[in-house]
Order: structure tokens, then C-alpha cells, then sequence
């Protein structure tokens, strides 16, 4: 697959990913949230991994993620990121409206075909 | 929300987290790395690869302090820190401008507190934009600002309908004799639009009710905050009953701290009912009229209704037949004769703010010239041309602000000063203090002057960056260019200032020369006000006078004794129209002003007798009547002849029942009873004691009201006062004296205005002076030291050193020679709106003017020969083999 066709991540929604990812797998460093979202859109998104660091530091100032340092896998010291309280009811919140507005976006597609 | 407040706070901290973000990302690209090594990339790659699927390890970090803080400002915080470093390296050029910047901040600032507390403070009124203030416009003697008479105010105020309220001031000195030692105070009576009018509630009690307004009813009193702190120390008192002029009034209410109506210390009011009397009252001037304007309505419309009620009522009274009306805006009528000469100086320390900014701008312009490798490496290493001129930008409002901080400390130690000046009947709404809004004030004045004299210099050195160091001196002769027009301002400006501040000196020494027609040293004069219950027989009031200055006549020290109802310089008078004996009746008549007086005033003034006699004691209400005219009258009376012997009286309304005329019996000199800015007045004097044969209650009153005038034979005219209070009290034990001035303080009060504006244009002008002189110098040094190497050249090959000199010269001295011309043009068109606001300036004296721009051009030639001179002897060899 070319670089190309890869889906641009839409804006906006790198939060929600990012949120996500926390939720489900708990605790987790910078390169564990890039490689997970990689894995699980099955390497279709192109995700510059680089604008992660940014958006976690919102997130962080946003109340909805905390940090703190720990210990990696292989004993490297590493900053690791967990989803807050607010971030949970965030996290319920961006989920209903992205599947609000995605089946909004569908059928509006659907009949116009 | 939350997001912006933490990265405010993060601005400009650079902790911990930034460090942690490189071990962050370190460990990102390691952990991709290793990655992209198990699939068989050798390590090298693998790292490429890993910081390209990165997307850059610097991009990250930038994205990343973007995100963190507030880039912008963290930006301009760098800035001020490497500001503050530049400022600390070049100190001399710091304290210079500084310096300048003080002076010309602090003299805006002080200026700012007394703009402010007059022109600004809101007055004690609601709604004050809706006050006006409203007199009788004596049309046929051009004299428009005459007190109201209560039956045209009446008419006024049934038939026009753009005001919602009008009330009239009758204002009385009346003796407060009820707890404690008589005092006169001042007591303002309003007719029943009062509370309307000033829409300002009491701190305690109420205003008057309507009944109150009725006859009869009229016994209450509000007094005013000072007097109820002073004389009753702020115990309740509503309820409580005050004896004024022997009448018993209850208080209803006090008035706020602050509040006046109208602009003197006015104590205490009580309710003026207007009767049917009153309403045919149209010829007795005696009330200030204010009223409001409806809401909704503009001032210009009411005004225009209220001219043509004006124009009915001259069509349906003979007595209004010449008067018409003239409405001010309250502020304007309280503040009028300040206003002029405030705008004056406003504009002049305006003009020095500006002197001082090209002044520092071309300071800075060269310092930014000599600073252009320095931007130039910082432009090559990837600073934009807006970043450049921040940071200049930046620079310079430091610069404005460390100058503006010590213009507040200046401005602070010059309080004491503007003090000393204020005099003491400027009608303020606050006090005149470096308050908040001054502060405020002068950090505007701050930023706006950093802006103003950085942007120039700014752009163009960072203009000069771009063409980079190899351009210096192409760079470095612009700058010069930029610098003379500079010079020319500062010149033009100076030529300005000192212009002025030359004319209102010349003024004021011509004003403190003029004769003011009378001898004010070594008197003193002082106020009594006679209760009319106690004094309803013009007799009582006769022998009142009689028995106190039988006593203070022989108090050992007192030269002579007197008494006036309208003192010189006190800004009352009186005018009536007045006829010669055997000329035919004029339409209109002519008027002149009058003075009641007792025998001895014109002594104890010591005003000059020119023909026959002045009154004595003899000249009682039974013997036949005499005046005194002065010269003014004389010619416009008599013409060449003498008026000794023949007769004079009121005319038209005013004139005595039964043809009674009074004999002219002397002549004395003119006095300038309105200052020595105007020309004296035609006046005569009648003896108090006759003046019952006049008609009109007003001249009844104002014999009850008499300004004592008592000349000593030497030392302080003050140290009398306890005598004279004595005699007072010996005639009357309740009878108080009141506003004590000696003439020689009446004197400089009016001259206060004058002399105040000629002492700051002085200051401001010297400071305007020195600044545009250090400019051009600073220009002729720059320009030599930028021409170094040429003129040792020119040396080098032989040219004699005046010439080299006479080069220098000649650069700058175009600049000062335009900047003379400019200013010269500019000076004379301001002079005639200067001398519009300042009396007594003859604007078309053109010796000063031509004095000024002599000297300012000695001035800029001797300063420029210095720096002329040191060029002159450039030793060729050194400078050439150190050029580098």
C-alpha cells in the first residue's frame, strides 16, 4: 500500500483515538499509543507520529490525561499517560457524538448514490 | 479555559517537562528504531527512518512549546530580557534619553492632574451633560453675561419647554449666629426647580418638598457637608433649628461631601419662594439661573427655543425691549476662563513630548546604525525583518517606560509646586493628585511615545540589516538624512515654545507694570453682610457703619478706612444707565458702572484725586446728593469739559422719583477694577447714605453687605484684623467679618492665570531649548564621526581646516536654518490663537519673535562648533591607518 491512499487522520480525531487507546489498554508511553492506533487501523492510517506529543500535552492541560514517569518493558525510564475521570466522561461523550455524526455523514452519502 | 490559564502560566518558565520531552522523544525514536533493526535495517537507517516516521525531532519539539505556552508572548518577554541587557550596555544613551523622557513625561503628567481635576472629573451633578447656565444679554451694551431678573426667569420657564427644570440662585452672606461664635456663611436661596436641577440626593434627610416653596413655609435649611463637619462636628442635626440673620430655619437634610451650587463654598441653602411680586420683577438683576435640559433634547435645540422666547418677551415688555439670553454649558461657565489657558498648555507640553521623542529617536537611530552588524548576523541566522523591528520596537517602549517611571517621580516632587500655583479660587472637582488615572495616564503616555519614536529608527535599522554590513555607510549618511530632519522638528518645535513662553513673560512683566489705579500695599479688606430683619431701617443700617468706623478711625495704625459693596479685583459690579444734566436722553443710554461707598474708601485705596473733593461724613441721606466719576466716565460724559459742579443721575427704570439729581462734586483716577488685563470701566461713586433716594431693593441689599477697606500705616495690613473684628463686634456683638484679604493678595490672584501659564511655557520652553540643542549636537558629532575617514582624507590632500569645518557646519545648520524657518512660521500663526486666550498679549509685536530666532540660532551655531572644531583637527595619519 502507497503512502498515498493511506487515510490522512481527520481533524480532530487524534484526541479521540488517543483517548481510546488509554482506555482500553490503561497506562501507556508516547510509542505504545502510536504503534496501537497504527496496529489497529491495520497500518491504513498515516499517522505522524510526531503530532502525538503535542496532543497529549493538550489532553494533559485539558484535565483529560495525567502523566507521570515510570519504568518501559525494557527498564528505560519513559513518561506514561492515563485517562483522568473527566477524560473518561470525555472519552463517553466524543464516542456518541462521533457515532452520531458518522452515521449523519453515511446516510447523506448512501443516498446520494 | 483551563488549557489557556496553564499555558499563561507556562509562559516563560522553561522547567523540567522540557528537558523530560528530549528523553521522551529519544526513547521514541529508539524503541521505532530498534523497530525497524528487527526488520533488518542496519542501525544507521533504522534511526533515519525512525526520526522520519517521527516527523522530525525538532518539528516535534516546536509543535510541542507551541502547544505548551503562548508562543507570542514568551517571545516578547524574551525580548524585554534582551532589552533590558542592550539598555544596561549603552548607559550613557539610556540615562540621556531617560532624562529626557522624565522631563517631558513629568510635565505632562503634573499637567494631566489639574486637566483632570478641572476639565475632566465629572462634576457633583447627575446627568451634568444636561446643565446649562443661563443669563440676560444686555444687547445694546454688548454685555452678555448679566444676572437674571426673577420675572424673565418666570416667563422662561412657562413658556419653554425643552427644559425640564430651571431654578434660580439668589446667592447672600448671612451671619450663622445659632450654636456658637457668629459666622458668616454663605447661603444660597433656589427657587423650586432646585432638586430637579442638580438631581443629587442628600447623605442625610431629604431635599425641599414642594410646600416648602410656598410663602411662609420657606423656614428650612440644607446645609453643606464642610460646615456640618467643621461647625457641628458631624453630630445629627436634622431636625435641629440654625438662626440665620436672626430667622430660625430647620435642617432638612446635608448635602454631600463635594457638592456645590453653584461653584462657591455655599453651605447652607433654603427655599426662595417667587410671588406674584417677583413675577413682576423684570428689571432687578439679581439671580443666577441654571436649568436642565430635557431629556432627549440637545443643548443647541434648547438653547435656540429659549432665544426665541427671548425675542416674545422683548415684543411684549418694554423693560426686555434690549435683552436677549445666553445659555452656557454648565461646565464651560464654572471652568470658562481656565479652559483657554489649560488647552494652551496642554498644547505646549504636547510639543515638548514631541521634542523629547524625535530627540531619543534620533539617539536611537544612530545607536541603531551602529548596531546594524549585529542585527545584520541576526537577520543571516534566521530572524525575520518584523522580528527585528520588535525587538528595536521593544527597546524602545523599555526605554519609554524607564523614562516615564522617572517622570512620575519628577511629576511626584513638582506636586508641592502646581500646588504653590493653583490659586485659591480654581473651581476643582477633585483634589489635583497623582491619583490612579494619572498613573494611568502617564503609561499611555509611555507606550504611545516608545511606539512613536521607536518605529522610525526601527524600520529604518533594520532596513539597513537587510543590506547588510557591507552598505554601512550608505546606511550611516540615510541615518544622518533622517537624523537633520529630525533636528529640524526639534528646532522648529523649540522656535515654538520658546516664542511663546518669551510673549507671556513679556505680557505678564507688561500686566505686573500696569497701574492698577489704586495703592494695594499695607490694605486690607474684608466682607460684613447685615441681617435685613435686624436691619430693616436704612437708619440702623447708617448707624452701624457710622459707629464702627468711629472706633476703627481711631485705632493707632490704621492711615484711613472705607468701605465698597463691589471691591476691585473681587470680579462684582454693578452697571446701570446713568444721564448728564442738560444732554438729550440717548437710545440706548449709556451705562456705567457704580460703586456705593462711605467716606474714607477713596483714601484708604488711595486713589488719586484729580479735581474738586471726595465724600465725608457730611454728605448724609438729608443733604443733597453728590457723586464722584472717574476719568473714563469723564470723557465719555463731559468730553473736555469739567464735570465739577454739574449734575448726574440714573436714567430710564432706575432713575430717582422726582428728577433728583446728584451733583458731581469730584473726579478721581480710573482704576482697574477687572484686572490689570482690562481697560478700566467708566465708574462713579455714590455715599452710601444717599443711595435710598435710588430706587430698587438691590442697592438696598448690597449697602447691607459692604466690603471693608482699611489702609494702615505700615507692616502687615493683617495684624489689624483683630481690632477691626472688635469694632464689628462692639457695634453689634452677632455681627461676624468674613473673606479677609489684603490687596496685595487680591493682586497676584489676578494675575494668577497669566502667571502661571508664562512660568510653565518658561519651563517647558528651557526644556525644548537644551533638548533641540542637544539634538543638534548630537547630529553634528554623529555626522562627523561618520565622515571620519573622509574629512582626513580631505585633510590628508591639503584642505584647510575651516573648510572642513564649514563642511561640518553647513550639514547640520541647513537642518536648524529649516527648522528656524518653520518654526517661525508656525509660531506666528499661533500667536493670535494664544493671545485669544490669554488677556492682555499684543500679538503683533514682532521684536520678540525675531529676538528668539536670533538667539536660537547663536545657539545652534555655537553649539555645533564643537563637534565643527574637532573635525577640523582629525590628525589624517591615525585615523586613516586605524580605519579598519
Amino acid at each position: 500500500m502507497s503512502a498515498s491512499e493511506k487515510a490522512d487522520i481527520l481533524r480532530g480525531t487524534l484526541d479521540l483515538l488517543v483517548l481510546k487507546t488509554l482506555d482500553t489498554l490503561g497506562p501507556l508511553h508516547g510509542y505504545g499509543i502510536a504503534q496501537r492506533i497504527q496496529q489497529v487501523s491495520g497500518s491504513t492510517l498515516s499517522l505522524n507520529q510526531g503530532t502525538l506529543y503535542p496532543a497529549l500535552l493538550r489532553l494533559e492541560q485539558r484535565g483529560w490525561v495525567q502523566s507521570r514517569i515510570g519504568t518501559s518493558e525494557n527498564n528505560r525510564h519513559a513518561r506514561f499517560y492515563s485517562l483522568t475521570a473527566t477524560g473518561r466522561r470525555q472519552l463517553k461523550q466524543a464516542t456518541e457524538d462521533w457515532v452520531r455524526t458518522s452515521g449523519i455523514i453515511n446516510r447523506i452519502l448512501r443516498t446520494n448514490e | 479555559m483551563r488549557e489557556w490559564i496553564i499555558r499563561l502560566i507556562a509562559v516563560g518558565r522553561r522547567g523540567r517537562r522540557d528537558e523530560q520531552l528530549d528523553d521522551e522523544l529519544r526513547f521514541h525514536v529508539d524503541e521505532l528504531a530498534s523497530d525497524f533493526e528487527r526488520r533488518g535495517l542496519d542501525p544507521a537507517a533504522a534511526h533515519a527512518a525512525a526520526e522520519r516516521e517521527l516527523g522530525g525531532v525538532d518539528r516535534t519539539k516546536q509543535a510541542w512549546r507551541d502547544q505548551r505556552s503562548w508562543l507570542p508572548l514568551e517571545e516578547v518577554l524574551q525580548d524585554i530580557k534582551y532589552g533590558v541587557r542592550v539598555l544596561r550596555r549603552s548607559r550613557g544613551l539610556t540615562a540621556l534619553a531617560a532624562v529626557m523622557l522624565a522631563v517631558a513625561v513629568a510635565a505632562t503628567t503634573s499637567l494631566f492632574t489639574v486637566v483632570d481635576a478641572v476639565l475632566l472629573a465629572p462634576l457633583p451633578y447627575g446627568r451634568a451633560d444636561q446643565l446649562v447656565v443661563i443669563f440676560e444679554d444686555f444687547l445694546t451694551q454688548h454685555a452678555p453675561n448679566v444676572s437674571v431678573t426673577s420675572g424673565t426667569l418666570l416667563e422662561w420657564q412657562d413658556r419653554a419647554h425643552s427644559f425640564s427644570a430651571f431654578t434660580a440662585i439668589d446667592q447672600r452672606q448671612q451671619n450663622l449666629t445659632s450654636d456658637g461664635e457668629p459666622q458668616q456663611v454663605n447661603v444660597g436661596a433656589v427657587s423650586s426647580g432646585f432638586g430637579e436641577t442638580i438631581r443629587v440626593q442628600p447623605v442625610n434627610g431629604r431635599l425641599f418638598a414642594d410646600a416648602e416653596f410656598q410663602p411662609g413655609h420657606e423656614h428650612v435649611a440644607l446645609i453643606g457637608h464642610a460646615l456640618w463637619a467643621t461647625r457641628y462636628g458631624g453630630a445629627p442635626i436634622l431636625g435641629r433649628t440654625i438662626v440665620l440673620d436672626d430667622r430660625p430655619y430647620t435642617v432638612v437634610g446635608v448635602m454631600p461631601s463635594g457638592f456645590m451650587f453653584p461653584t462657591v463654598q455655599q453651605q447652607v441653602w433654603v427655599p426662595m419662594p417667587l410671588t406674584a411680586a417677583d413675577r413682576e420683577n423684570r428689571s432687578g438683576h439679581a439671580l443666577l439661573a441654571v436649568a436642565r435640559v430635557r431629556d432627549g433634547i440637545a443643548v443647541a435645540a434648547a438653547d435656540r427655543e429659549l432665544h426665541d422666547v427671548a425675542a416674545t418677551l422683548r415684543r411684549e415688555f418694554p423693560e426686555k425691549k434690549e435683552w436677549g439670553v445666553t445659555v452656557i454649558p454648565a461646565r464651560e461657565a464654572i471652568v470658562g476662563k481656565t479652559t483657554g489657558v489649560l488647552r494652551a498648555m496642554v498644547g505646549a507640553v504636547a510639543l515638548l513630548l514631541l521634542v523629547a521623542c524625535a530627540n531619543v529617536a534620533g539617539l536611537l537611530l544612530t545607536h541603531g546604525v551602529a548596531r546594524s552588524r549585529e542585527l545584520a548576523v541576526r537577520m543571516a541566522i534566521g530572524a525575520n525583518r518584523m522580528r527585528i523591528v520588535r525587538q528595536l520596537l521593544t527597546e524602545s517602549v523599555l526605554l519609554a517606560v524607564v523614562g516615564a517611571l522617572g517622570g512620575v517621580a519628577l511629576a511626584w516632587f513638582a506636586q508641592p509646586l502646581v500646588d504653590a500655583l493653583r490659586p485659591a479660587d480654581l473651581v476643582t472637582w477633585k483634589p489635583i493628585a497623582l491619583d490612579a488615572p494619572a498613573l494611568v495616564f502617564s503609561a499611555i503616555v509611555a507606550i504611545v511615545c516608545g511606539a512613536l519614536f521607536g518605529t522610525f529608527p526601527a524600520l529604518v535599522a533594520s532596513r539597513a540589516s537587510i543590506a547588510a554590513t557591507a552598505s554601512e555607510r550608505s546606511a550611516g549618511r540615510r541615518a544622518s538624512r533622517v537624523r537633520q530632519t529630525l533636528v529640524a522638528v526639534e528646532v522648529a518645535l523649540a522656535v515654538v515654545l520658546v516664542a511663546g513662553a518669551a510673549l507671556l513673560s513679556q505680557t505678564l512683566s507688561h500686566m505686573t507694570a500696569v497701574e492698577p489705579g489704586f495703592r494695594p500695599d499695607s490694605v486690607v479688606s474684608m466682607t460684613v453682610a447685615l441681617p435685613v430683619a435686624r436691619y430693616k431701617d436704612d437708619r440702623r443700617v447708617d448707624l452701624f457703619y457710622r459707629s464702627v468706623f468711629e472706633r476703627l478711625r481711631s485705632i493707632p495704625g490704621v492711615r484711613a478706612a472705607g468701605a465698597i459693596h463691589a471691591l476691585p479685583l473681587s470680579g462684582n459690579t454693578s452697571v446701570r444707565p446713568y444721564r448728564v444734566e442738560g444732554a438729550p436722553p440717548l437710545d440706548p443710554p449709556t451705562i456705567s458702572h457704580y460703586r456705593i461707598v462711605l467716606p474714607g474708601y477713596i483714601e484708604a485705596m488711595r486713589i488719586p484725586l484729580r479735581a474738586g473733593r471726595t465724600f465725608t461724613d457730611a454728605d448724609t441721606a438729608d443733604r443733597p446728593l453728590v457723586a464722584i466719576v472717574n476719568e473714563t466716565l469723564r470723557r465719555e460724559g463731559w468730553g473736555a469739559r469739567n464735570p465739577v459742579g454739574t449734575r448726574i443721575t440714573f436714567a430710564g427704570t432706575y432713575a430717582p422719583p422726582n428728577e433728583r439729581w446728584a451733583e458731581v462734586v469730584g473726579v478721581v483716577g480710573d482704576v482697574r477694577h477687572f484686572g490689570p488685563g482690562t481697560p478700566p470701566p467708566p465708574e462713579m461713586y455714590w455715599p452710601a447714605e444717599q443711595i435710598d433716594a435710588v430706587p430698587g431693593e438691590t442697592l438696598r441689599r448690597m449697602r447691607r453687605g459692604l466690603t471693608l477697606v482699611i489702609s494702615t500705616e505700615a507692616g502687615d495690613p493683617l495684624a489689624i484684623v483683630p481690632s477691626v473684628r472688635a469694632a464689628v463686634r462692639a457695634a453689634d456683638p452677632d455681627q461676624p467679618i468674613a473673606n479677609v484679604r489684603t490687596m496685595t493678595s487680591l493682586m497676584s490672584a489676578s494675575l494668577w492665570l497669566s502667571r502661571a501659564a508664562a512660568w510653565l511655557l518658561t519651563v517647558v520652553g528651557g526644556a525644548a531649548l537644551i533638548f533641540a540643542l542637544l539634538g543638534v549636537f548630537g547630529a553634528a558629532s554623529y555626522s562627523v564621526a561618520q565622515r571620519r575617514r573622509e574629512l582626513a582624507v580631505r585633510l590628508a590632500l591639503g584642505a584647510e581646516p575651516e573648510r572642513v569645518m564649514r563642511l561640518v557646519l553647513a550639514g547640520t545648520l541647513r537642518g536648524a536654518i529649516v527648522g528656524v524657518g518653520v518654526g517661525l512660521v508656525l509660531a506666528v500663526a499661533l500667536r493670535q490663537s494664544v493671545a485669544s486666550m490669554v488677556v492682555g498679549i499684543d500679538p503683533s509685536d514682532p521684536w520678540t519673535l525675531a529676538l528668539v530666532c536670533a538667539s536660537l540660532a547663536i545657539a545652534t551655531v555655537a553649539t555645533c562648533w564643537f563637534p565643527a572644531r574637532h573635525a577640523s583637527r582629525i590628525d589624517p595619519m591615525q585615523t586613516l591607518r586605524n580605519a579598519d
